[in-house]
């Protein structure tokens, strides 16, 4: 009923504004006869949507004379719904040139320039028409719209609210005010407008995608792209970060064994450099292959035995998503030098499927194999050894395209390969949560816990009471990250980790603050 | 509310049924179309005496009695491709219509009780098509000019007749046998009742626009600007990424919102690597290595 009202309304306010034009404002220049019968008479098609029909009898109407504001402008309203928008600008341009208060034609100017996607040109059309009572709220609408396309939020919601006082646009008024509410940061407010809309008028489009969105949390993803002929197949990047380690050597927090041993704990800073990329060697419709490097080296300010160089390089596999799978197979080699010396070495090989339940869930089941050799004393021979890993991972979004929880849990089975290595024998339960989405559009932010239990299988050499090694860890990541200038992101991480151990040498704690900046490509 | 509804419903269904069947088509010829409406315009047909609305693209039959409302405005092509023009509170009569072929034969008649019209009647050639015989209370148009406007005045009883394009001939309704005069462009002549018309006057610009002021429509009076049917208006989604929380990319909606990558390093390894590869005090192993004996 309301959209009946706004209807009406707005033909009479239209009418009205038509009189108006015709009564009190100047008419143009009276066309000839021919010209203004020929222009008659393709209004009967132009009402009845055969454009071509139309077309014919307004272009002999404008041959019959060229200054007939009328038949020029119709005859570019035809252009327009005919998909043509160069000629239909060019001849609503000309009739504004013949009446300048031709009623409408500043409006339609305006939307084939925002259809075009051009919103600097259709500005100040979108903006004669806003001055004008009868189009004042649908020039509202579009230029709100225009104005989110340029990012310019808080402009789209001041439009938006205005344009909502108008029964008629109000579903769309709102909606497009709650995207623009969205990306300002404001949630609640946006999902205020959502409810209302979706109660309001559940029978429009936007009115379904507010349903849907509050009953799932879901956002369409950008689909995968299909690779292009000449699309780029390579991406790149590079950062550089300043850290500051409290616990550089993980000393143990017992300040009694730090004594005895005379080592204790050593904060130091620290800059980390890095830098990689990826280069697709597989792409078509049955498996996609990414081969890719990633260099890291930090320097201490002081610790330089602890400088660390790390090489990586990677093979990830993986099958297009399908509606309800994904197969992957990801592979790396590591290689570590520390205080510029071999450290250790590294390969892991990780099968894994991902089953997509519905639209905004997922769960992820894989195997991971590691062997790990150490080159130099003194953790070699101790640490040296395999690890099989069974895991999974449970993702689901939380109403945003980019705002994902996901909660893994794994369980591992770290077996050493030298006899004095039992101490460090074990098997292992690993729970970890992570969230990660937008704040406004103020930073991309992630956060994580992780919590690894590690149950030794024999009793620790340390242990003089021989009971075996128990180990708890736990990590905290927090991280922001955002966007500087084009390709160029600036992040602050915070990494803490606790380790609680029943043997006293292996209870720490560490925090990491980095600051740092990045570039994608 | 829905008994409403429904109950307005069936009642628009009765009086659109009857509206039909009140409204015969067949048994009087179509002579033309309704092609602009700004306000109300109306007809009063056959021997029905109520005025029924007539809307754009209706027809306009033979006897037709024709009227716009106050601030209304209308454009009726007639099949002759001659155009009436109607200004406000215009009340005419089709009372005889000749087709193209018959109009050397023949005149179409048409009766203005009130009101202000303009007819216009060309050819491919620009001349007159059509030959229109216009009555008012007061005077007789006999034209054959392409473009004319006639405005008969209830209360002052009187007939205006503009020239626009052409000779236009307007006599008294006293003395149809009498002299009339001859209006060109521009020009124009009233007849007051029990009066011969009066000699033709030039008009300035000012009062030739007038008299055609009023009969400016723009198109056919519906809203046609570019945003009428327009998706935005329509509450559609513009673009597939027009959704909650998205940033603005473009691409379709399908399968599953989720792009989860392989499985890899922990969150802390992934932002750390001294975190992630050293996990074990290699001081402390320094200070005795497992299964070794503790140095004294």
């Amino acid at each position: 009923m309301k959209r009946r009202r706004g209807l009406t309304g707005r033909l009479l306010t239209f009418w009205a504004a038509l009189l108006a034009v015709a009564v009190v404002r100047p008419v143009p220049a009276l066309a000839n006869a021919r010209s203004q019968a020929l222009y008659a008479k393709g209004l009967i098609p132009f009402h009845a949507g055969r454009w071509d029909d139309a077309y014919r009898f307004f272009d002999e109407a404008v041959g019959a004379d060229p200054e007939d504001a009328l038949a020029v402008y119709y005859r570019g309203l035809t252009e327009a719904r005919r998909g043509l928008a160069e000629p239909a600008v060019t001849d609503i341009q000309l009739a504004l040139r013949l009446w300048p208060d031709l009623p409408g034609a500043p409006l339609d100017l305006g939307v084939l320039y925002f259809n075009a996607e051009q919103y600097d040109q259709a500005e100040p059309w979108l903006q004669r028409a806003y001055q004008q009572p009868w189009s004042r709220f649908v020039a509202a609408l579009f230029m709100g719209v225009s104005r989110l396309r340029r990012g310019d939020n808080a402009g789209a919601h001041q439009f938006l609210s205005e344009a909502a006082t108008d029964p008629e646009l109000r579903p769309a008024a709102e909606y497009y005010d709650a995207l623009a509410l969205f990306r300002e940061g404001q949630a609640q407010a946006a999902r205020e407008r959502l409810t209302l809309l979706q109660t309001e008028h559940p029978d429009t489009e936007v009115g379904r995608a507010a349903a849907e969105y509050l009953q799932t949390g879901a956002v369409p993803p950008a689909a995968p792209v299909p690779l292009a002929a000449g699309a780029r197949r390579w991406s790149a990047y590079g950062n550089l970060a300043f850290e500051y380690d409290s616990n550089v050597g993980l000393a143990p927090n017992d300040v009694g064994i730090q004594r005895s041993r005379s080592y204790g704990r050593q904060s130091d800073g620290r800059a980390v450099l890095g830098f990689g990329g990826g280069y697709r060697v597989v792409d078509n419709d049955q498996v996609s292959a990414t081969l890719s490097y990633g260099f890291s080296q930090s320097l201490h300010v002081n610790l330089n035995a602890y400088d660390l160089q790390g090489h990586q390089v990677r093979l990830d596999v993986a099958t297009p998503p399908r509606p309800w799978f994904q197969l992957g197979l990801s592979g790396w080699y590591d290689f570590y030098a520390l205080n510029y010396q071999t450290f250790y070495q590294e390969g892991v090989g990780v099968p894994w499927v991902t089953l997509f339940e519905g639209r905004v869930s997922a769960t992820q089941f894989y195997y991971r194999f590691r062997s790990r050799d150490y080159f130099r004393g003194p953790l070699d021979p101790f640490l040296d050894g395999y690890n099989n890993a069974v895991g999974l991972r449970q993702y689901a979004l939380l109403g945003a395209e980019d705002r994902v929880l996901d909660v893994g849990y794994q369980f591992d089975d770290e077996d050493p390969i030298s006899r004095n290595g039992n101490d460090f024998q074990y098997q292992g339960h690993q729970f970890d949560v992570r969230v990660q989405g937008d704040l406004g559009q103020i930073a991309h932010a992630t956060g994580g816990y992780l919590f690894h239990l590690m149950q030794g299988d024999f009793a620790n050499s340390r242990n003089v009471s021989g009971f075996v090694r128990r180990d708890a860890q736990h990590q905290f990541v927090i991280r922001f990250e955002r966007p500087v200038a084009a390709h160029v992101i600036a992040n602050l991480t915070y990494l803490g980790t606790i380790n609680v151990s029943n043997t006293d040498e292996f209870s720490y704690d560490r925090n990491i603050v980095s600051v740092g900046v990045g570039i994608q490509f | 509310m829905k008994a409403t509804t429904t109950g307005f419903r069936i009642v628009l269904g009765v009086m659109m049924g009857l509206a039909l069947t009140r409204v015969p088509c067949s048994a009087q010829s179509d002579v033309g179309t309704v092609a602009s409406v700004v306000g109300a315009l109306e007809v009063q047909r056959g021997r029905d005496r109520t005025w029924q609305p007539l809307l754009i693209g209706g027809s306009v039959l033979r006897s037709d009695r024709i009227r716009t409302g106050s601030d209304a405005a209308a454009k009726i092509i007639l099949h002759d491709d001659s155009v009436l023009d109607f200004g406000a509170e215009t009340q005419l009569t089709v009372e005889r219509f000749a087709p193209d072929a018959d109009a050397q034969r023949q005149r179409s008649l048409l009766k203005l009780a009130q009101g202000t019209l303009r007819v216009l009647q060309v050819d491919s050639a620009g001349g007159a098509r059509g030959r229109y015989e216009i009555e008012t209370p007061t005077a007789v148009i006999n034209a054959r000019a392409p473009a004319f406007v006639v405005q008969y005045d209830v209360r002052g009883e009187h007939t205006d007749v503009v020239g626009v394009e052409g000779l236009v001939e307007v006599q008294g309704t006293i003395g149809v046998i009498e002299q009339g005069v001859q209006v060109g462009p521009r020009q124009f002549t009233r007849v007051l009742k029990g009066r011969l018309p009066s000699p033709p006057e030039d008009l300035t610009p000012e009062r030739f626009a007038a008299y055609q002021q009023s009969l400016v429509i723009v198109g056919t009076g519906s809203r046609e600007t570019l945003d009428a049917d327009h998706p935005l208006v329509a509450a559609r989604l513009l673009r597939p990424d027009d959704r909650p929380g998205t940033t603005g990319r473009a691409g379709p909606i399908e399968g599953s919102y989720l792009r989860p990558k392989g499985p890899g390093e922990t969150l802390a390894e992934q932002y750390s690597r001294d975190l992630g590869a050293r996990t074990q005090p290699i001081p402390e192993f320094r200070y005795q290595n497992p299964g070794e004996v503790p140095p004294n």
